[in-house]
């Protein structure tokens, strides 16, 4: 598997894997905390009441809905097609990675771009938080939970484009899908907890530890249940449909 | 002695693919061991069949030239060889050891094939492409190296393989499956595509393997490529295996007509032969030396002028559409 894995890193050059992450990681950072330069955002940064942090958190809880599927879907669909485009399911399966094999690895391949990618994105937009004069101190809690959250959500979502990408052929699907993920995932934070744990997408609101209580920001505990149960079933159905992979005679 | 005259259109063909491999080519009896042998093996799709109850034999150290018209079975037996798909029924040996789920992790190391279409990630180069073959069977850079030397990809390797030619990815598709130095090559269509300089080239280049000791099993549906290379021929038409042997026995499963030449074919249709008229004289089909002699000398008796008798000139390709029924070989 370590092989396996080495070789989903010689197989991303030129791909722009690490370039689109940037670009998206650096568009999430940027859009996140563009509302920080408004006057009356800025008004509120020196009142402990008002949440400042909280409030960035709102909008980088957003972004990251609106985006995260759709780079989960580009990402694994690049690094997918050209199974499909260069023989490589025959040619390894003829060296002795068969394509369950391969998408594995793909997984915990493009994982290993995204941790760092998700931390960065995090430690951007709290940078320009400080830099547009944010002075509350910061509480690290929330924001380490959400970042650890939301690359295990992100995680998920690559596997599900790994394995729709490797099934079908036109990534116009896989990549169509995380449009419509990245719409949902967006719908899904503006509707009730209830409907968001039945979307797939809707895990992108439910790891928000921002809600709101009235007219106040409030921090939350995510329902780390149902979380862990999402992650652990995508788990199971990626091992599944992964192993089911190897069965179809290309 | 009294011969009988059958012709031999009428008499029934052994097409059962267990044809000895006769004096062909000049190979020592060790040389003459199975490298592929598969015993009824069938593999069943929802509507049809595609390979029906096959009875491969594959010698050691040969080209074995698999032929048969598109959709015929080539490349599905060719991936059930390797293990690329699951027969229905019937038994694979691979380098003297049955083809199992076990032993195929232990045979692959020892096959090199291109199935289908050459193999190559396009955004990467050549090299970075082999580069991956060399990480994943843990070979030697001077392999690779070599590889590359022998289908001379050297120079070129550094090019992006979506730039390459359609030729160029063929060889670099075989130089994958030869860096393994692999005892079994399987190649499905290797020369599809290429123009007569590249098909050339590869067929140069798989005589020179064979002649290394190493097995070529090369699949065509072109019936040039395959006869100027393989000294074995396997013949399959709608998954059944209608030949197999070498080049000189297919001849014999055909006897060309024969040709009478005469100045009284009217005479000679008398005689109670079964033959057409032609501008020349007679023609007769499906006859071999005894009865031809036998024909001559009743020609002879009755007093009918015989100026010539021959062969009619019959290429592979007239041998091979009998045998497939025309069934689109080229």
């Amino acid at each position: 598997m370590r092989r396996a894995i080495r070789l989903e890193f010689r197989k991303m050059r030129r791909l722009r894997t690490f370039l689109i992450t940037a670009i998206l990681v650096l568009a999430v950072a940027g859009l996140s905390s563009f509302s920080l330069f408004a006057g009356s955002t800025q008004e509120s940064f020196n009142d402990p009441d008002a949440l400042p942090w909280a409030g960035l958190m709102v909008t980088y809880t957003l972004m990251a809905a609106m985006t995260s599927p759709i780079l989960a879907a580009v990402l694994a669909s690049r690094q997918t097609d050209i199974e499909h485009s260069g023989i490589g399911w025959t040619l390894a399966s003829t060296a002795g990675y068969s394509p369950g094999v391969l998408c594995r690895a793909k997984l915990v391949a493009l994982s290993a771009v995204l941790l760092p990618a998700v931390i960065v994105q995090t430690l951007l937009v709290i940078g320009i938080g400080l830099f547009a004069g944010i002075r509350v101190p910061l509480d690290p809690g929330p924001w380490v939970l959400y970042t650890g959250l939301l690359f295990l959500i992100d995680v998920a979502f690559l596997a599900l484009h790994i394995w729709l990408a490797a099934i079908v052929e036109n990534q116009l699907v896989s990549v169509g899908v995380g449009m419509l993920g990245a719409f949902l995932g967006v719908f899904t934070l503006l509707t009730s907890t209830a409907i968001a744990r039945l979307i797939p997408w809707g895990y992108y609101a439910m790891i928000s530890p921002i809600g709101q209580q009235g007219d106040r920001l409030v921090y939350l505990t995510p329902p780390f249940g149902w979380i862990a149960g999402f992650l652990i079933l995508v788990g199971i159905v990626f091992a599944v449909a992964t192993r089911r992979l190897d069965r179809i005679e290309r | 002695m009294k011969t009988e005259f059958v012709p031999q259109h009428d008499l029934p063909r052994d097409y059962s693919g267990n044809c000895g491999w006769g004096d062909e080519p000049d190979r020592n009896e060790a040389s003459m061991t199975s490298v592929i042998t598969t015993h009824e093996l069938t593999k069943q799709f929802k509507t049809h069949t595609a390979v029906d109850a096959l009875n491969l034999d594959v010698p050691q150290g040969h080209v074995y030239g698999f032929l048969g018209p598109n959709g015929s079975g080539k490349s599905t037996t060719m991936k059930m060889i390797l293990g690329l798909t699951q027969p229905t029924s019937g038994d694979i040996e691979v380098l003297g050891e049955p083809l199992t789920r076990a032993s195929r992790t232990k045979l692959l190391p020892s096959i090199g094939s291109m199935i289908e279409a050459p193999p190559g990630y396009g955004h990467l180069t050549g090299r970075e492409n082999m580069r991956i073959v060399q990480d994943m069977l843990d070979l030697s850079t001077a392999q690779i190296d070599h590889a590359l030397a022998t289908v001379r990809l050297t120079g070129q390797e550094n090019k992006l393989v979506r730039n390459y030619s359609l030729g160029m990815k063929q060889r670099l598709g075989i130089a994958m499956a030869l860096a393994r130095n692999p005892a079994l090559l399987i190649l499905d269509e290797p020369t599809n595509g290429l123009d007569p300089a590249g098909i050339e080239e590869v067929r140069m280049l798989l005589v020179d393997l064979a002649s290394q000791g190493i097995t070529v099993m090369v699949s065509s549906h072109l019936l040039d490529e395959i006869d100027k290379m393989a000294s074995v021929l396997g013949i399959l038409s709608s998954g059944k295996m209608i030949f197999q042997g070498s080049r000189d026995q297919l001849f014999e499963q055909s006897v060309p007509d024969l040709i009478i030449e005469t100045s009284d074919p009217q005479a000679a249709l008398a005689q109670g032969l079964t033959a057409t008229r032609v501008p020349e004289g007679i023609r007769m089909s499906g006859i071999d030396k005894d009865q031809t002699a036998k024909v001559v000398y009743q020609l002879a008796v009755a007093g009918v002028p015989i100026y010539e008798v021959r062969r009619v000139a019959h290429s592979l390709e007239d041998v091979f559409m009998d045998l497939t029924g025309r069934g689109g070989l080229l």
